[in-house]
């Protein structure tokens, strides 16, 4: 168990004023049963704004900017428990195990999924991957495998990269070793749905996996080959990347636009 | 009846002043097309009418039950009825529905549904139109232009009315209106079918609005006007899903309301026909809509699918590759009489790139007997020829099912030609329903 508390804030600023803005943020933490969020959204301009509950159970701020203006920040923060031993069985929607555009399989990976299932069999002897065979530790190895193929850089990929782009350059973020070790396990039939949120420290925001093993829904992080705790304070879930953007929108007056972004997670006694 | 030929050039040029038009694709260039009008009307005896009534009608249950189930419980699929597969590798399954119930859980407002009647005089569905089915407009125009034409026709024909379409869709549209006014969402006047748009808004007295009329503001849809802006109870919208509201699904959609979806979750305003409807209309699906009837509504149904066989199954798969060069071969990815393909119309070669085809992906093809449908007369160039021809009837779901007592005919073109969609070319027909 953590108690996190947490403060993110992004600030766009647009070359020449905009009017007419719609928005829905995704910035809200989840509240879900291993995690209790108390959370302030602050917006500015300062709006009126909706909460909502979106199809795949997303917080979600729902509001408009009508008049002219040249920037829009939107700041949460508050405190979170996170006590994943709290996680209940639940059923995974049959959703989770489809690829989408994102995720979709291609030859090349489908052999890579062989040899890594290979891999996997050698590495048997290995400790600490729990019982062959199993669903976990398929997971766990196709986690090993992403992490060995991928290399971690910085502006390599956009967030418009879909897993197929980021396989064939063997290079990417979080979001892009998400989305293959997505691809992966929903290519060995094992429900994964991805994960985008905060962890401890100070930086940027992260993403990871969530794979439904033994009728519980776990996270992996491939970015870091390591399983996910306490220390993930999780925003929102979806089959992709798609389904979770922080921020989507529609404005009138086309322009430049500037984003930066401050987060930090510490932890609260 | 003959004696309305004369009239067909008059009746046409009525047409056209209207703008009764309709758009189609050909080579990747869109092109508008008035909707030749033939005078012949199709005509359905009234013993035949009440079977299509009360099958259309049951079968628009099934699928709104449908919908509900595949956006809430998913019990066909748990129950081993539907294999997931068909729906969720579906493109017409939008995830972003997924929960929503919408008001007085009606999906599907106004269906489509294309029939046609087999030389065996049976009726057979070919294709439902969940999503925002068009065409409803063309024969109430047509018929209100041939009355004028020749009033005596209508006098002396035991014919039922089928005037009151404006008076069912508004019964439909205030039955869910959460509260507000009702609207007609067009996308605009270079819009192909904004005459019906339109010509609807005049028939139910709702608003005729653009995106720009239209926004959401506390989870509540709102209709600007010079007299102060009003809340909108209901929206039928003429544009589809994917272009609805660019902050949930296509982002560099101009022709959307952003954050409707929001208001629409929130439970403020009816959506005519629901988003997600893709689902319940897919070439795929279409298999299990007489599994629905019997699985949600515990009956018969009353009426019959062609042959279809899902070459998913095994043993469909087997009789359609033994059978290839008699069956129609639909691709489920495609939509409005594109991707079917005729197996008699292939040589040998083509056959066999088709089996190899269906073997790669066999989820994505769909095989269906021929069906030998009637030919209609129908006055081309200066004579009667007989020309294949649909219908597509119209079921309104409000607080009951309705079945609108006339329908849309279309006929092909050409002779012998069975595809009868109006994007393949080919005109339309007045349909009328024997009142006894």
């Amino acid at each position: 168990m953590k108690k996190l508390s947490f403060t993110y804030k992004t600030t766009v600023e647009f070359a020449e004023p905009v009017e007419q803005h719609d928005f829905v943020l995704r910035c809200l933490p989840r509240t879900c049963d291993f995690q209790v969020v108390r959370a302030r959204l602050n917006l500015e301009p300062s709006v009126n704004f909706d909460v909502q509950r979106d199809s795949f159970g997303n917080d979600i701020a729902v509001g408009s900017i009508i008049p002219e203006h040249s920037m829009f920040s939107y700041q949460i923060s508050g405190t979170a428990t996170v006590d994943r031993s709290l996680r209940r069985p639940v059923e995974a929607h049959p959703l989770f195990r489809y690829p989408t555009p994102r995720t979709a399989m291609t030859p090349a990976m489908k052999e890579f999924l062989a040899d890594a299932a290979a891999a996997g069999m050698r590495s048997m002897v290995m400790d600490g991957l729990g019982a062959a065979g199993s669903t976990l530790f398929t997971c766990k190895n196709l986690m090993h495998q992403v992490y060995d193929l991928m290399e971690y850089k910085p502006g390599s990929t956009t967030v418009e990269t879909t897993a197929q782009q980021a396989f064939e350059q063997r290079c990417g973020v979080c979001q892009d070793y998400a989305q293959l070790l997505i691809a992966l396990l929903r290519a060995c039939n094992i429900p994964a749905r991805y994960a985008s949120g905060i962890t401890l420290g100070e930086g940027v925001s992260h993403a990871w996996v969530e794979a439904h093993v033994d009728g519980t829904w776990l996270g992996f992080d491939p970015t870091h080959n390591i399983m996910v705790d306490d220390r993930y304070l999780t925003i929102a879930i979806g089959r992709d990347w798609a389904d979770c953007p922080v921020e989507r929108g529609t404005m009138q007056g086309f322009t430049e636009q500037t984003q930066t972004v401050f987060m930090q997670v510490e932890e609260a006694e | 009846m003959d004696k309305l030929v004369p009239h067909t050039p008059r009746i046409n040029q009525e047409l056209a002043r209207y703008g009764v038009k309709f758009g189609i694709y050909k080579n990747n260039e869109f092109y508008e097309r008035l909707f030749p009008f033939d005078a012949v009307p199709r005509i359905i005896p009234h013993a035949d009418w009440e079977i299509l009534e009360k099958g259309l009608a049951q079968r628009v249950d099934a699928l709104n039950a449908f919908l509900g189930d595949i956006y809430g419980e998913r019990n066909i699929v748990k129950d081993g009825v539907i294999p997931e597969d068909f729906i969720f590798s579906c493109s017409g399954y939008l995830p972003e529905c997924d929960g929503i119930k919408p008001p007085k859980g009606i999906y599907s407002h106004i269906s489509g549904i294309d029939l046609v009647l087999g030389r065996d005089g049976v009726w057979y569905v070919l294709e439902d139109n969940l999503r925002i089915p068009s065409g409803a407009s063309y024969p109430l125009i047509a018929r209100n232009i041939t009355r004028r034409c020749s009033p005596t026709t209508f006098r002396e024909t035991n014919l039922m009315d089928n005037r009151a379409y404006g008076e069912i869709l508004n019964r439909v549209f205030n039955h869910v209106n959460r509260g507000g006014i009702n609207v007609i969402f067009t996308p605009g006047r270079y819009n192909a079918a904004y005459f019906e748009h339109s010509f609807l808004a005049e028939r139910t007295g709702a608003v005729l609005a653009e995106a720009g009329d239209l926004y959401v503001e506390n989870e509540r849809l709102y209709y600007r006007s010079y007299s102060g802006d009003e809340q909108v109870g209901a929206i039928y919208r003429r544009i589809s899903d994917e272009y609805l509201d660019p902050t949930c699904f296509l982002p560099e959609s101009v022709i959307g309301i952003p954050n409707l979806m929001c208001a629409y979750r929130a439970g403020n305003v009816a959506i005519i026909n629901a988003p997600g409807n893709g689902i319940g209309d897919d070439k795929g699906i279409y298999y299990f809509v007489p599994k629905m009837v019997e699985y949600y509504l515990h009956e018969t149904p009353i009426l019959k699918n062609a042959p279809t066989y899902l070459p998913f199954y095994e043993e469909d798969l087997k009789y359609t590759l033994d059978h290839l060069d008699t069956l129609v071969i639909k691709d489920t990815a495609e939509a409005g009489g594109y991707g079917v393909v005729f197996g008699d119309s292939l040589d040998e070669a083509g056959l066999a790139d088709m089996a190899a085809k269906i073997k790669a992906e066999p989820r994505r093809w769909i095989t269906q007997e021929v069906i030998d449908f009637e030919e209609l007369d129908t006055w081309i160039d200066g004579e009667l020829v007989p020309r294949k021809a649909d219908l597509r009837a119209f079921v309104l779901s409000g607080a009951r099912t309705e079945v609108w007592p006339s329908g849309l005919t279309r006929y092909a073109r050409e002779a012998g030609n069975s595809i009868v969609n109006s994007s393949q070319g080919g005109g339309f027909k007045d349909t009328w329903v024997l009142s006894r």
